[in-house]
């Protein structure tokens, strides 16, 4: 725990320290400096004033719930959660410095924050505010609207197979796909918008909706010829 | 075909427009410009791009193939009635 915390605080290894100096506010750093002055009646005998100490399980769990009394470990509990007894998880607040460019810092930041929670922190610690939601997304959104498109575009060239039973008519209707979603990609700055996720679910609703339009259009090319010069005179 | 695509998109554009001057909050504006550029590449596609591009490069129709498998054969019976 004093490691995380100091890691956090210090950003180890990070490309640049993006914390405020002492803005960790951690109910541990709180706790521990109630113990140490002596105001846990389960130890008092074994304090050495201004030493920090570690506690033994039981004594630690018998002076939680001794600090939960006290008015500042009242407020502080609700970043405890307690399964048993005993602590399942926590929570901890830090402010980070203000960055210029979100795109960039961000994602470098999100980088670095993970990096230094696996290494040590325990079992599923993660960071979270909403600025990190929207750092996520700069990092996956590209990435995962190509996976998610390359997929159905794949999808759709079965079924087209399966329906037409034409190599041709397959690519085709997959050139008519792509180029739909790469038009509307294009017409984005035009549009006025920005490349983010909600834009992202619409690029892919568009695969569905061409689809249909070229699909019906290469059935039909299939099965009906067209009207030579007699027909088009009748 | 060709109507039947039109009317698809007509109706999808009608609604679209409905929900362009009911909203105004970013996803609504977001949905309707990029609906109304999903159906308009849609129909070029429909009516511009596909049957241009199948009747160079697309593979015989059905029809077709019938006609022609009709035709051998209306042929090979006209030869067979000729050699007899």
């Amino acid at each position: 725990m004093h490691q995380l915390d100091a890691a956090v605080q210090e950003c180890r290894a990070c490309k640049q320290n993006w914390h405020m100096k002492h803005s960790l506010d951690s109910w541990y750093a709180y706790f521990s400096n109630w113990v140490s002055i002596g105001s846990c009646s389960v130890v008092t005998a074994s304090i050495v004033p201004g030493q920090k100490i570690v506690l033994p399980e039981a004594q630690f769990y018998d002076c939680l719930q001794e600090w939960f009394l006290t008015d500042f470990g009242r407020n502080k509990k609700n970043d405890i959660v307690m399964e048993d007894g005993k602590i399942s998880g926590w929570r901890e607040y830090v402010t980070p410095i203000k960055t210029e460019n979100l795109y960039e810092d961000g994602r470098t930041y999100l980088t670095d924050m993970r990096r230094v929670l696996g290494q040590y922190g325990i079992e599923k610690t993660y960071a979270y505010s909403k600025d990190l939601l929207t750092m996520e997304m700069f990092v996956v959104l590209v990435k995962e609207t190509v996976i998610s498109c390359a997929s159905s575009i794949a999808a759709i060239f079965c079924i087209v197979m399966l329906i037409t039973c034409s190599l041709r008519i397959s690519l085709l209707v997959l050139l008519c796909v792509v180029q739909t979603d790469y038009f509307l990609c294009a017409m984005l700055p035009l549009f006025d918008l920005t490349f983010n996720n909600v834009v992202a679910i619409y690029l892919l609703t568009s695969l569905g909706l061409s689809v249909l339009y070229a699909m019906q259009f290469s059935h039909k090319f299939l099965n009906v010829d067209a009207p030579d010069a007699l027909d088009r005179k009748e | 075909m060709g109507p039947s695509a039109l009317h698809g998109a007509i109706a999808t554009l009608i609604g679209l427009a409905i929900m362009a001057v009911g909203h105004k909050s970013y996803t609504f504006n977001v949905l309707t410009k990029m609906w109304l550029g999903i159906v308009l590449f849609g129909l070029f596609h429909t009516f511009v791009f596909m049957p241009t591009i199948f009747s160079l490069l697309g593979p015989a129709t059905d029809a077709k193939r019938k006609k022609s498998t009709r035709r051998k054969v209306f042929f090979q019976k006209i030869e067979s009635m000729n050699d007899s």
